[in-house]
């Protein structure tokens, strides 16, 4: 018979433990005691939610997309490169994540909007408007997203034995297909915890979307937006519905790669 | 393809510096043996070209590779096939990728993965071509890693501490294979150990580095003959002790006098003495002019068929005698024992 010593926890630290979880489990609690079962598959499959749901869904996986190809060379040059105002640079990348959304969309305005810096002058051109389009959501999405992807991807490029690249570099391969073939192969747990954490955050993105493209059902309207609207004087039983969709999706995304993040006991 | 010829400095940090010159012709295994520390590891970073010399070239065939000034070719145009400490075979791929990454970099996937294969029968590595690095044993790993490094075809082979990650009793089987596939090898081969048995049984010509300073080259037997620091005389098995010579009278620090038949020297000498040549007996010896004195035995250790004694006492020797001679003696640790040396086995050279 195999006999294992157990950690002992201290009561104080079970106590305030047990109080830190109630604080994520009691929300939840709250909201599924008022979701309405009945009609749950009827407000779901309401237009304003189908086309929240599509908006959602196709905006915060091109944002994940597009952190992903922008973020990982980012983490590259920030990991790996000597180039001055590393640790600057570094800081902006990180500053949406500190940042309330709402000046982040704010700040997106002034920038594309159409009296905006960038804005004016791609209107000119070309008559496109980021704001209050499909674009603009992924925008505000990537904005917000891309952090977490180059922060969870640094850390990994940080961390990886930097002599199986010099393994790959003296059998001849140049540094290009060092990165392909050898560092990102290495970190790729992290890459993919990077990546669904990027989706996740893009998903959940709601005060960066609504100031840089207002709230434009079918436009604009993704699924936290769609809950704003319904709280504030529409359907509380469809905010409640849409939540509800929003928890579950979520939540089994984290619980099926929950092995990238914590090694397995 | 024509043979390694480096002289350079190369520094480490502000505070370590190393000064080597090596030259290496094709189908000559040199060892560069030290200690650790001793800036081994340097070596190795400014030949594979991740660390760029501060002066001085390294040269392989027609084609300068480091001059410390204009030319630094970068380590993926060096064509150096590298073992590495621990191998550094990369986990993702298996035993035929790994051996066809070099050759993956020029040609296509399929071909080189084709030429790859032909790597694994002579390998021995045929029954394990679609295991990952994790599932192989030390020694299936060394020789995943020397047949990656020599499939490209590389213009010198650098072997660093191949035989470290070893344990002892895979370390004599392997080492033998590991001979038999550098043979097949015929460009210029450098193994850096920090194990004298390494070198002696793997190298044609040793090079003993301590402290960034090359200390001592010459073959095997010249090394193990007369090796010229105490940490090679350690560890290769060999007495050497510090004293001073007087037309053929030795004296040691605090120990007994020594006879010696070598007049060679004068003054500060290095005292060698084999330690097959020590003779051990339970009673005082009589009659023939030898060294006599009285010791305490430290410590007995197996080393395959003899047995080592190691002597304390003024004089602290190293003793091998046959196994049989070690029964019949009851060797113990603690007790006293009677050491003799002949005159004709004590050689000494300046200090």
């Amino acid at each position: 018979m195999t006999r294992r010593v157990e950690p002992r926890i201290p009561a104080v630290l079970a106590v305030l433990a047990a109080i830190g979880s109630l604080l994520f489990i009691v929300p939840l609690v709250g909201l599924l005691g008022r979701v309405a079962w009945s009609e749950l598959i009827d407000t779901l499959t309401s237009d304003v939610v189908l086309e929240a749901l599509w908006l959602s869904a196709s905006t915060s996986v091109v944002a994940a997309a597009l952190s992903t190809v922008l973020g990982v060379p980012l983490a590259w040059v920030l990991s790996r490169s000597r180039v001055p105002g590393r640790s600057v640079l570094r800081a902006l990348v990180t500053l949406p994540m500190v940042l309330p959304p709402v000046v982040g969309g704010a700040a997106l305005l002034f920038a594309f909007g159409r009296r905006g810096v960038i804005g004016e002058a791609l209107d000119d051109a070309t008559g496109f408007l980021l704001p209050f389009s499909w674009w603009g959501v992924v925008v505000a999405n990537t904005f917000v997203a891309m952090p977490f992807l180059v922060l969870t991807v640094e850390a990994a490029l940080s961390n990886i034995d930097r002599r199986y690249e010099m393994a790959a570099e003296s059998l001849g391969a140049r540094p290009l297909q060092v990165f392909r073939r050898v560092t990102l192969p290495m970190i790729r747990p992290s890459l993919v915890a990077g990546v669904v954490l990027a989706w996740a955050r893009a998903l959940g993105e709601f005060g960066a979307t609504i100031t840089f493209n207002g709230n434009l059902q079918g436009r604009t309207q993704t699924l936290p937006l769609a809950v704003f609207l319904e709280l504030e004087g529409g359907d509380r039983d469809a905010a409640v519905a849409i939540s509800l969709v929003l928890v579950v999706v979520s939540l089994a995304v984290l619980l099926s790669l929950r092995r990238n993040w914590w090694p397995a006991r | 393809m024509s043979g390694l010829a480096a002289s350079f400095r190369a520094r480490r940090g502000e505070a370590f510096e190393v000064a080597v010159d090596l030259t290496i012709d094709t189908g000559e295994t040199v060892a560069l043996l030290g200690p650790n520390g001793a800036g081994k590891s340097t070596v190795v970073d400014a030949l594979a070209g991740h660390l760029p010399i501060e002066e001085g070239s390294i040269a392989l065939g027609e084609r300068v590779l480091d001059d410390g000034r204009v030319t630094f070719v970068a380590p993926d145009a060096r064509n150096i096939g590298v073992v590495f400490q621990n191998y550094l075979l990369f986990d993702h791929l298996d035993v035929v990728d790994n051996i066809a990454f070099g050759l993956a970099v020029e040609a296509p996937r399929r071909e080189a993965r084709e030429r790859a294969r032909a790597w694994l029968e002579p390998m021995g590595l045929v029954e394990l071509a679609k295991r990952k690095p994790p599932e192989l044993s030390g020694g299936q790993a060394q020789r995943v890693a020397v047949a990656r490094a020599l499939a490209p075809a590389p213009d010198l082979v650098l072997l660093d501490e191949p035989l470290a990650a070893l344990d002892a009793r895979t370390r004599h089987q392997v080492r033998r294979t590991l001979a038999q596939h550098l043979s097949a090898y015929a460009g210029p081969r450098l193994l850096i150990t920090h194990e004298p048995m390494d070198a002696f049984l793997l190298a044609d010509r040793i090079v003993v580095m301590e402290d960034g300073v090359i200390v001592q080259r010459g073959t095997p037997d010249d090394i193990r003959r007369a090796p010229a620091t105490e940490y090679v005389a350690a560890l290769s098995g060999t007495n050497l002790l510090t004293g001073r010579a007087d037309s053929g009278q030795l004296t040691v620090p605090e120990g007994p006098r020594l006879a010696t038949s070598d007049v060679s020297a004068n003054g500060d000498v290095l005292i060698v003495i084999d330690p097959a040549a020590v003779a051990l007996y339970p009673d005082e010896p009589h009659g023939s002019p030898r060294n006599t004195w009285l010791a305490e035995v430290e410590s007995v250790e197996r080393l395959g068929d003899i047995v080592r004694v190691r002597l304390g006492g003024p004089l602290k020797l190293m003793c091998d005698i046959t196994p049989a001679a070690a029964t019949a003696l009851g060797v113990t640790p603690g007790q006293s024992l009677w050491a003799t040396v002949k005159a004709t086995e004590v050689s000494v050279s300046p200090a």
